[in-house]
């Protein structure tokens, strides 16, 4: 009898001892970056977007297959149920009756179709909000809890492109707000959502601090807290390491190293939507004529088999990358790693430069009627994988005879040469989605009358662009990819880009903190789901507030 | 006192508007625009106008200038183009935290570097003193970031003696102001202990040449000869005869104290001006960068007055130059 009572004290101490220990459940997440707006539509930055998407909740979530076709996987979020039309033309989605706005009020059919107002209205400056307006016709109201969206035509991602991409907005709070100054409203710095956590505080470039939301309609966060701690890159790996936070998303080859000396800290790799490329640019400097190398898809294809792209991926990020395949990442249920790729030859990248007229001259470099073979490479020096990058290319092209200058500058100033087309080539990271039809923008004609950075390198084919248009008015999956297979094959072939590498994202975290798989598509998805073991190495302490000076 | 308090107000007067209009120019001659971003939607791009109407960016510089000038010496330094709020609510946040960083590694470097450059000058020559010459320019020879990186790794990730980052525990509430003091001081040792290793150095350096300067002199030779001892001599003669040359390179420090402040801060992250300098610089927030250029121009001409001011009080001459 005593020892089943001294067991029982123990185990009581024992569990007090461990409720002590998380009685702190807050993680601390270190970004390298402020957001922008605190409203889903609006943000620009994807900090803003891990921000809002941790306080407002989509009708549906994409499961963890990430497709993107019909509804398939989909996991319900703010609708509990919804109901396609008899001709798919229409999809009727029933609220959950218990999500509320974190003011108290209860979500409903309203809020989705004000959500549809302020996405379709070109006034709000709703990023994509053109291509929405083009897909969705409208969104009617049955009753409180079930809102119709109807669409203009069936395709393969309607249930994706609203699902996934419209987040209901509270028209009590907003409706009052002229569409044009929502991102100068109140709202945009203190939002009220109805998602797994509530807006706490946020100090601008310093920290934003969220809360549990314990009426979250489909279950209370195990974390009490989330604080976004606000630095630079550089910053954000050390808090890692010192324990002064728990997590941060992106840590390097070389954070890594540091990372296995530390043993309170572990790291994890994830699968991302991310591929880098260098692009070429098929217009002059002044758009006006095609452009001197590039024009030339010969030249495009001599400099890609001058390039041996897995050496280089392994080169700049060891294990963290693999090499690209086309314009497409492996994560996309649309990819493809079975296309004809341009091999890896300097000896036949030589001869079809010689054979297109690029003579050797001085030096080794060719020229052709008074013209080197000399082009130059904008690149951002805050990307430190690119930056290598760049000065392997350059050692790759002298082998076959050209000429590279690299032209270093900050991401400003790279966006200032892409969004006006005005390089020779230029060394990209894009984030492509778990929907494959970003590309027909990215890569496609559709986009040569926009100004921008869509299509930077102005390419155009007519292949990838009737292929990709076919792929996407499809309905089946075995149609869609075979559509999507042939436009990536005449990516390749064609070499708009030498698609270099598709990079792993590193999360590195605390061991205290269980995270479990980190989604490809948005690594915060899955905070709601997160727990910590221990209390922190440095207990932040105490209710939620803002931190005080002395 | 009143003529040079004028007449130092007119410079830093003059300072203050050439080096604004400067970083004016600078800002809006880098490459890269404060909006423009990688999604150049139809919405994007309207949005990106309408802000750069709302900012003032869609009139040219030469309308902008004069505007800016007037803006600021009525002490309106416009709205954050990052933080979209006004800059003064910024710079009323940041400047107190870069104090809190300034102030103590300056009075711990000088009173250090004193110590320890008098200390060498009583000694010149020695096996010590040249030992000690040589750690204090080695260390200054080393640019510090780097003496923050190595800080930061050594005693913050790898001891795991101090956090790495911040100048309070993110998101904490302190229960007294000894919590909240000692959470202060926990943060700030790191920083606090990279600017005061550099600062004392320098002065240290300085300290050292003063003192063999000034024990060479006659009136150390007549206290000698009237007995006094070494220490006395020092400790009254010779630290009173150097201090004058010591606030004069105080005053010439203080540019370097305030980069080397902004430096510190990026690595520690500490929420000061420093790192909204670098932040605002990368963002192209042209009103907040030219303010806190313009508040750091102030900053240096208002310390270097101050200086001068408390060489001339504590020199034995009392002239004071304007």
């Amino acid at each position: 009898m005593q020892a089943a009572r001294r067991w029982w004290m123990a185990t009581a101490v024992l569990g007090a001892m461990a409720c002590g220990a998380v009685a702190d459940k807050t993680a601390v997440i270190a970004i390298g970056a402020d957001g922008d707006a605190l409203i889903p539509l609006l943000w620009t930055q994807t900090q803003a977007r891990t921000y809002t998407e941790l306080m407002f909740d989509k009708l549906a979530e994409i499961g963890a297959g990430q497709n993107t076709l019909g509804d398939a996987g989909y996991q319900p979020r703010l609708a509990s149920s919804w109901t396609w039309s008899k001709d798919s033309l229409s999809i009727a989605f029933h609220l959950d009756p218990r999500a509320h706005w974190h003011d108290g009020r209860a979500v409903t059919a309203r809020d989705v179709r004000f959500a549809f107002q302020l996405y379709s209205d070109p006034k709000t400056g709703a990023s994509g909000g053109r291509d929405f307006a083009m897909a969705v016709d409208s969104v009617s109201v049955g009753d409180s809890l079930t809102a119709t969206v109807w669409f203009k035509r069936r395709t393969a991602e309607q249930f994706h492109s609203v699902a996934y991409s419209m987040i209901p907005l509270p028209e009590h709070l907003l409706g009052m707000v002229p569409h044009d100054s929502m991102r100068s409203s109140a709202f945009a710095t203190h939002p009220v959502g109805n998602g797994p956590f509530k807006f706490g505080a946020w100090e601008k470039s310093r920290s934003l601090e969220l809360v549990a939301n314990e009426a979250y309609h489909r279950g209370r966060p195990k974390l009490n807290r989330v604080v976004f701690t606000i630095g630079n890159a550089q910053a954000a790996v050390r808090a890692v390491l010192a324990g002064d936070a728990d997590f941060y998303e992106r840590f390097t080859l070389e954070d890594m190293t540091e990372a296995a000396r530390t043993p309170d800290v572990k790291v994890m790799t994830v699968p991302i939507y991310v591929y880098g490329v260098l692009e070429f640019n098929m217009r002059s400097l002044d758009g006006k004529a095609a452009h001197p190398l590039f024009g030339d898809a010969g030249v495009r294809r001599a400099l890609t088999m001058a390039v041996d792209r897995p050496s280089l991926a392994k080169n700049v990020l060891d294990s963290l990358a693999r090499p690209a395949l086309g314009p497409f990442t492996r994560t996309q249920w649309t990819s493809d790693t079975t296309l004809r790729q341009i091999p890896f030859d300097t000896l036949a990248a030589n001869t079809l430069l010689d054979s297109l007229g690029w003579k050797r001259g001085g030096g080794g470099m060719r020229a052709k009627a008074g013209r080197a073979l000399a082009f130059s490479i904008v690149v951002s020096s805050s990307s430190r994988p690119l930056a290598r990058y760049s000065e392997l290319l350059q050692q790759s092209f002298a082998r076959v005879g050209a000429k590279v200058t690299v032209d270093l500058g900050d991401q400003k100033a790279l966006i200032d040469h892409v969004v006006p087309h005005t390089f020779d080539a230029a060394l990209l990271t894009w984030t492509a989605s778990p929907s494959p039809s970003g590309a027909r923008e990215l890569w496609g004609s559709v986009s040569l009358a926009k100004q921008g950075a869509q299509n930077a390198g102005n390419w155009s084919n007519q292949t990838w662009d009737t292929q990709v248009d076919s792929a996407l008015a499809a309905l089946s999956a075995t149609e869609v990819r075979a559509h999507f297979r042939k436009a990536y094959q005449a990516a390749v072939d064609d070499a708009p880009a030498i698609w270099l590498y598709e990079p792993l994202l590193v999360p590195a975290m605390s061991t205290r903190l269980l995270t479990g798989p980190i989604p490809s598509d948005a690594w915060w998805q899955s905070i709601p789901s997160w727990d910590v073991t221990s209390a922190p190495k440095r207990p932040a302490g105490g209710a939620p507030s803002s931190a005080k000076k002395p | 006192m009143l003529r040079f308090a004028a007449a130092r107000a007119r410079q830093t007067a003059i300072v203050a508007i050439i080096v604004t209009s400067l970083a004016f120019f600078l800002v809006h001659a880098a490459p890269g625009d404060p909006f423009s971003t990688i999604d150049t939607s139809v919405e994007s791009a309207a949005a990106r106008a309408e802000m750069r109407v709302r900012y003032g960016l869609d009139r040219p510089l030469y309308q902008q200038y004069p505007a800016m000038l007037m803006n600021f010496a009525r002490g309106e330094f416009g709205t954050s183009f990052s933080q979209s709020r006004p800059v003064s609510a910024v710079l009323a946040e940041v400047i107190p935290d870069t104090l809190l960083l300034m102030l103590p590694a300056l009075t711990f470097g000088v009173l250090l570097g004193v110590a320890l450059g008098t200390w060498q000058g009583a000694r010149a020559g020695s096996s010590a003193d040249r030992g000690w010459s040589t750690v204090t320019l080695g260390v200054l020879s080393v640019p510090e970031f780097l003496i923050a990186l190595i800080a930061a790794t050594l005693f913050a990730v790898r001891l795991g003696w101090f956090p790495a980052t911040g100048m309070l525990r993110i998101g904490a509430t302190h229960s007294s102001f000894a919590d909240l003091l000692g959470d202060y001081l926990h943060h700030a040792a790191l920083p606090v202990a990279t600017l005061t290793l550099t600062i004392a150095c320098a002065v240290a350096r300085f300290q050292r040449t003063a003192v063999i300067g000034a024990r060479s002199e006659e009136f150390v030779r007549t206290a000698r000869a009237k007995g006094a001892t070494d220490r006395r001599i020092i400790m009254t003669h010779v630290l009173r005869r150097t201090a004058a040359s010591l606030c004069a390179i105080l005053g010439l420090l203080f540019p370097a104290l305030i980069g080397g402040a902004a430096i510190v801060e990026d690595v520690f992250a500490w929420p000061g001006a420093g790192h909204t300098l670098v932040a605002a610089v990368s963002s192209r927030d042209y009103p907040l960068v030219i303010a806190l250029v313009t508040v750091g121009s102030i900053a240096v001409c208002v310390g270097s007055a101050l200086a001068d001011a408390a060489a001339a009080w504590v020199s034995p001459s009392g002239a004071v130059d304007a």
